[in-house]
């Protein structure tokens, strides 16, 4: 992991230095003519490569200027600087001198450069007019070193917007791609599927006491492509960016934020970009990743917008919106849901294979004992539930477990553990819980493969449990349970307790699990912590201890 | 158990009884193999049916031999439709779907069901079910059937219902019958041979007439007698015959020369009977509908019932007496008219708000305890009613020795015997000092003398309160009531004093009552009604 | 008749409803159920729930049981809408209100701030809809079966015999324990306790215990009766050869529902199966690209 962060570090910081020396190296515009004493180097605008490029009316741009000494010996350099009256130079350094002469901008500065290859250089920012037409404007330089004067002119070739734009032009977005923007055709095109949509990160985050304050994902979650065609005969230097929106607001959507974002401005650093080089008559494709914190990113429809400026310029020659999905790929609730099944496919699998045996160990009686207890808890649970739930469900919403949870879970606790007191066998609890799913399915239809697998995974889960803790075998447990006096019970009861508030808490997380996978329902993951907390245990255990004492009187239960 | 033997012959109607716990439905158990196969225990000796030692011979064999019947006719069928709980036993032997067919179709005939083989279990009368249990048990082809107190939850109709086929069974099909009851004089008739258990061991085994001539031994276990029987006894003539009929034939040999027809008491006519008090309740065209697709079962009720009254509510099932009684506790509304309990209509009012003023004891009184010990259940009331705490004790120590359970108080209620889990319920209902006390049913499933301590109770110390209880039993009624009311088809169809009513033939078969036998003979042999041994023989003899 | 006995009764009627098999009821049932969670598609959701009610109506329920389950699903739906609206997390959400100010001492951090979405009413809407559909189809299957067609319909399914048995005597007892309850209930009351009138949660649990204590006695003293009964029948004797009295013979009506159904079910199963490897990436032919487009419209 650190390794790999230290490595896309690394090609980042490459691909930035690469992209400034290239700027440098490359020879201007305007060439050094051999035996002068200085080398003049003057691009307008300035762009990435030292080519000559494009300039856009009504954009900003940078003028370019440099100087080298050629010679060994000190040489005093003045500059003067013409400009066409169109492109007004702005924010000047004081070391600036400006004059305005009719139709132009003169611009004076002077150097010393004391040894060969000493160099000078300085970017100017220019304000192009954004009412001219296009068309080739002049501009002129004049250099004096050591009474030595050099004259340079230099063709700017204008574009208006429109023209600019008919130049470079996004073709086509791809997404999702691999790295070097190939598509996947078996990818759904135009969604982003995210590993987990789980803000389970969030509370370890808490926990760990790392803060609350997220930080950036490491690597890419996905990668796009743009594809950017040139129509122009020149090369196109351009700075594309990519940004998720909300599709209403139009405001960036926290979470997609690349990780190298401290190297663009406050205001851009909610997005990804890439600075590229688009050879003139061609068409490029540019892939650039997409990245994302976990936890953070919503899920849901976005509007991907790509943009496309001259670099050099903040002239947007193009904005392209697309539409994107995002969607949440959380294995977690698939995880749990399908082992949820294997788990109760195994059980029932074994007890139907093993089927006498398991039979065998209830007498009748018990197996009658059983049945009405299910009766018992159909008419006591079931039913008011059936209608009370729904009830409260309507009134109080996500909360009504809250107020129907002491009915329901209480009860339901109280009658199941008085039952397992009575029939202190493993089996027990599950052949109950059966009983329950098939009266529900028979009397009010519920029979689907969801409910089968709530009722199951709490039968199993508690059958467990009461063996683990003792309930259900023959320990202390069991037998503190049925033979100590009433003021000696409470350590006992306290065990059962727990073990039952476990697996009736263990339960409703997985319940939790296989409605958000087979139902697509969205629940907040501290809503599911307070429902497993409070309904799952503490009910639970609460309805546990009523239970343990319901059971010991129902043992005296004279029959006749 | 001990040193029990026993030969039954074939063919044989057996009345098997004795004081409760006396090991009459072990030795039932013992028959078909449930001991010592499906229970624990200790085991010794031999039980051999049709030469098969139960001992040796697994339960699937045993199971067709013989038939056992239980006392509840709820708690013997698992069913929702009559025809899956008759093949049931078939169905476990594994019988081919033909020959369960036929033997459903010809245990239902036997029982008289085949029309209802669709029917649901729960639509059924008690004796319907009781029937459908039998049938159930015939389906097996059992060669003996053994039945546990099967008419002790039924009224009359029911009992009749079920009493006829179980003979009919043992002289068409001779089937050997085992019945175990302690009401000797419903069933004596049937039986031919009687055996008394007590503590576990036989006291008595003879033929049934025989066995009757002498009425000692059957008292010694607080057995009762039939009426003829005891009247046989006391008139010291020998032979007693079983049934009315027989008897009024004999009495009319031996008392033609005596003066028979002089009237001993004048009952009161109809309507005569001082009402004084203020009025309890007071409804007016009631009606009352369960269900629309089954009709009213109130079809305009008006009823006036002033302090001090004991009133039985009698009628068929479907009579609509329950559903009357149900609403002078306010836990049914009057679908139209109105009803006044109290003073207090309660149409909106809450069962709550009659706490202490109404009390009911229900049919099943092991639904009405809850709490830990019997003094909670007994303080239960009062302290809802938010009395002071001597008050609480005053009222727990008396109804507590009313009920002869002050030993008891500190017992679990659910651990008690059914007589003293139905005190206990109504000690918590008299606790509350109720100035209405509405008994439903309460001579089902209970041994007659917890009825008749109950009822002393309630007649004695209640004597300012007022009673309303719904029976089938005309002795009960005839003792305690101070006046009918009967019920048929959600009417009422005579109101009044009980020796009155009960005089009319009429009126008696409308309510399928039983007369007793001893209203039998003195309508028999031409005398002035009289509804008891006692009487009787006062009416005879002087 | 109450509200609850209303809804554990079977109505008696010869509609095509009434008169299908139990198994082809239970299987159109499970098969429906799986489609629900196979589908995802809004309009799809509509049109299967509104193909269940008309199955619903075409049944001629009473008035008051459409009655009940009108006002079961709403609530039902209006339930998932309500905890949808507070949860949902797609984008875009529109805030209609803060009920938990993110900024809120405590408990604003650990919940990260409570807000009802108005997107979150319409998701709850369509995703209630796989709700209101089980639930219109679940009372359906019990309102026009016998409950002993449906035990033998689970027999036919392998239930193993003990459960079945189980089953059968819980289902009897259903309504005479609703009584019992009943009863009770009463007998408090008229001891001058309020059961069920209470907002204290400790009273609820007291009255919890003093209903189902004699209820759960009255079971125990029943089963020792219905075990005798039982065995004296020869239950359990030989359960592997058990036979049974009736059979369920399917009619040309119930082949051809049930192979209708299972067409239907594989056909739908199997198209979101193959969009769903393309969806996550498994697999691609594009062969089945218009089996895709489909997928993607409709399911």
């Amino acid at each position: 992991m650190k390794t790999k962060r230290v490595w896309t570090g690394l090609l980042t910081f490459l691909f930035f230095i690469s992209f400034i020396l290239a700027g440098l190296i490359i020879p201007a515009e305007s060439p050094a003519q051999a035996g002068d004493p200085v080398a003049v180097k003057i691009q307008i605008p300035f762009s990435k490569g030292g080519k000559q490029g494009l300039a856009i009316a009504g954009s900003e741009i940078s003028a370019y200027i440099m100087v080298e000494n050629q010679t060994d010996e000190e040489q005093n350099v003045d500059m003067e600087i013409s400009l066409p009256k169109e492109f007004k130079p702005v924010d000047l350094s004081s070391s600036w001198k400006m004059t305005q002469t009719g139709d132009s901008y003169i611009l004076t500065t002077a150097c010393t450069l004391a040894v060969k290859y000493e160099n000078w250089f300085d970017l100017i920012p220019v304000r192009i007019s954004s009412d001219i037409p296009a068309g080739e404007y002049r501009v002129a330089a004049k250099v004096k070193s050591n009474g030595k004067e050099q004259k340079l002119e230099l063709p700017v070739k204008l574009a208006t917007r429109r023209e600019a734009a008919d130049f470079v032009k996004i073709s086509e977005i791809l997404l999702p791609t691999d790295e070097y923007g190939k598509v996947d055709p078996r990818y759904q095109r135009n969604t982003l599927a995210l590993k987990s949509s789980s803000s389970s990160n969030y509370y370890k985050r808490v926990i760990t006491g790392a803060g609350t304050e997220s930080t950036a994902a490491e690597h890419p979650i996905a990668h796009m492509a743009v594809k950017v065609a040139n129509k122009n005969a020149e090369a196109a230097s351009l700075l594309i960016t990519a940004q998720l929106l909300n599709p209403e607001t139009k405001k960036p959507v926290a979470g997609f934020r690349p990780p190298n974002a401290e190297n663009l401005s406050k205001d851009e650093q909610d997005r990804i970009y890439a600075m590229v080089k688009v050879p003139g008559k061609s068409e490029t494709l540019i892939p650039l990743p997409i990245y994302g914190e976990e936890g953070t990113i919503p899920t849901g429809k976005f509007t991907l917008r790509t943009t496309v400026k001259l670099l050099g310029s903040d002239a947007v020659l193009q904005v392209k919106d697309l539409p994107v999905q995002v969607v949440a790929r959380d294995f977690l609730p698939a995880v749990i849901t399908v082992s949820a099944f294997v788990l109760i496919a195994g059980t029932f699998g074994i007890i139907n294979f093993r089927k006498q045996a398991f039979f065998d160990r209830f007498k009748t009686r018990w197996l009658i004992v059983i049945a009405l207890f299910g009766t018992a808890t159909f008419v006591t649970v079931n039913i008011p539930g059936t209608i009370l739930w729904d009830l409260s469900h309507a009134i109080f919403g996500p909360f009504s477990f809250l107020i129907t949870g002491l009915f329901n879970e209480i009860i339901l606790y109280m009658l199941l553990v008085s039952l397992v007191l009575l029939i202190p066998q493993p089996g027990t609890v599950l052949l109950a819980t059966v009983m329950r799913m098939l009266l529900s399915g028979v009397i009010l239809g519920h029979f689907s493969p969801v409910t089968i697998m709530f009722y199951s995974t709490s039968g199993i889960l508690l059958e467990v449990m009461l063996f683990i803790f003792g309930i259900t075998r023959s320990s202390w447990v069991s037998r503190k349970l049925s033979q100590a006096g009433r003021a000696d019970i409470w350590p006992a009861a306290l065990v059962i307790s727990l073990g039952c508030g476990l697996a009736d808490a263990a339960s409703a997380f997985v319940n939790f699990q296989i409605t958000i996978f087979l139902y697509r329902l969205y629940y907040a993951d501290w809503y599911i912590l307070t429902y497993v907390l409070i309904d799952g245990f503490l009910y639970t255990a609460i309805g546990t201890v009523f239970g343990v004492l319901l059971g010991r009187q129902l043992k005296k239960v004279a029959i006749d | 158990m001990q040193d029990i033997n026993l030969t039954v012959r074939p063919g044989e109607f057996i009345l098997l009884t004795g004081p409760t716990g006396c090991g009459k439905s072990t030795l039932l158990k013992l028959f078909n193999g449930l001991i010592p196969h499906q229970s624990g225990g200790k085991l010794t000796g031999q039980v051999i049916i049709n030469g098969i030692d139960t001992l040796k011979t697994d339960m699937r064999k045993l199971t067709q031999q013989v038939g056992l019947v239980f006392q509840n006719p709820d708690d013997q069928l698992f069913a929702t439709v009559v025809e899956d709980e008759v093949a049931f036993g078939p169905e476990n032997l594994g019988l081919p779907r033909e020959e369960i067919g036929r033997r459903i179709q010809e245990a239902l005939q036997r029982v008289k069901m085949v029309d209802l083989y669709q029917a649901g279990t729960n639509e059924l009368s008690g004796g319907q079910k009781q029937r459908v249990a039998i049938a159930s048990m015939m389906a097996m082809q059992p060669k003996v059937l053994a039945l546990d107190e099967p008419i002790s939850q039924l009224d009359p109709v029911g009992a009749d219902e079920v009493l006829n086929v179980i003979k009919e069974l043992n002289t068409s099909l001779g089937t050997t019958i085992i019945l175990v009851e302690h009401r000797i004089h419903e069933v004596a008739h049937l039986a031919d041979r009687i055996i008394i258990m007590n503590e576990g061991q036989v006291v008595m085994d003879q033929p049934i007439r025989q066995a009757l001539r002498d009425v000692a031994i059957f008292h010694r276990y607080g057995l009762r007698v039939p009426e003829v029987v005891q009247l046989f006894a006391d008139l010291k003539i020998p032979e007693p015959p079983l049934v009315a009929v027989e008897a009024v034939k004999k009495l009319k040999n031996v008392f033609t020369s005596n003066k028979p027809d002089q009237p001993v008491r004048t009952p009161p006519a109809k309507g005569e009977r001082k009402r004084v008090g203020e009025v309890v309740v007071k409804i007016k065209e009631l009606r009352y509908t369960y269900d629309p697709s089954r009709g009213e079962a109130l079809k305009g009720v008006d009823l006036k019932v002033q302090e001090g009254e004991r009133v039985a509510l009698m009628g068929n099932n479907g009579s609509g007496k329950s559903t009357l009684l149900l609403h002078l506790a306010a836990i049914l509304k009057p679908g139209s008219g109105a009803v006044e309990v109290l003073g207090e209509n309660i149409r909106t009012k809450d069962p709550c708000f009659l706490a202490g003023q109404v009390g009911i004891v229900f049919q099943n009184p092991d639904l009405m305890l809850f709490c830990d010990t019997v003094r909670d259940e007994v303080e239960f009331g009062p302290r809802n009613l938010k009395l002071s705490s001597q008050e609480i004790e005053l009222r727990r120590t008396k109804a507590l020795s009313a009920m002869t359970i002050t030993d008891l108080a500190e017992d679990s209620p659910m651990a008690l015997s059914k007589g003293q889990r139905l005190r206990t319920a109504v000690a918590s209902v008299l606790a509350m000092q109720p100035r209405l006390i509405l008994l439903d049913e309460p001579t089902t499933g209970q041994d007659k003398m917890h009825i008749d301590a109950m009822m002393d109770f309630l007649s004695k110390f209640h004597a300012r309160g007022t009673l309303v209880f719904c029976t089938h039993d005309v002795e009960t009624v005839i003792k305690y009531a101070t006046r009918v009311v009967v019920m048929n088809g959600g009417h009422i169809i005579a109101d009044g004093d009980p020796r009155a009513i009960f005089s009319s033939p009429e009126i008696l078969t409308r309510a399928a009552l039983k007369p007793p036998q001893s209203l039998l003979i003195s309508q028999g042999l031409g005398l002035t009604p009289a509804f008891t041994v006692d009487e009787l023989k006062e009416l005879l003899v002087g | 008749m109450s509200i609850a006995q209303r809804m554990i009764r079977p109505t008696v009627n010869a509609t095509f409803i009434h008169q299908l098999d139990a198994r082809v009821k239970i299987f159109l049932l499970l098969a429906t159920s799986v489609l629900v969670i196979f589908l995802d598609n809004p309009k799809s959701l509509l049109l299967l729930f509104v193909f269940v009610s008309a199955a619903a109506l075409s049944a001629r329920l009473p008035a008051k049981n459409l009655k009940i389950l009108a006002v079961l699903v709403l609530l039902a739906v209006w339930g998932t809408m309500f905890s949808q609206a507070l949860f949902y997390s797609k984008l875009p959400r529109t805030v209609l209100f803060v009920i938990i100010h993110p900024k809120w001492p405590v408990i604003g951090e650990l919940t990260g701030g409570l807000f009802v979405y108005k997107q979150g009413f319409t998701y709850g809407a369509v995703q209630a809809l796989r709700f209101a559909s089980m639930l219109t189809l679940g009372l359906l299957l019990s309102w026009t079966t016998q409950p002993r067609d449906l035990l033998l319909g689970l027999i036919h399914f392998k239930v193993p015999y003990e459960v079945s048995f189980m089953t059968v005597t819980a289902v009897r007892f259903l309504p005479l324990v609703m009584n019992e309850v009943r009863t009770v209930l009463t007998v408090q009351r008229l001891r001058g306790y309020r059961p069920l009138k209470s907002s204290n949660w400790i009273k609820l649990i007291r009255t919890s215990l003093y209903t189902l204590k004699p209820i759960l006695a009255n079971c125990l003293r029943r089963a020792g009766t219905l075990a005798v009964s039982a065995e004296s029948r020869g239950f359990r004797v030989n359960p592997e050869e058990r036979t049974y009295w009736r059979g369920l013979e399917y009619s040309y009506m119930d082949r051809g529902v049930l192979w209708g159904g299972t067409v239907f079910l594989v056909g739908i199963v199997a198209v979101k199966v193959v969009y769903l490897l393309y969806f996550n990436g498994v697999y691609y032919t594009p062969f089945l690209r218009e089996l895709y487009g489909l997928a993607k419209n409709w399911l």
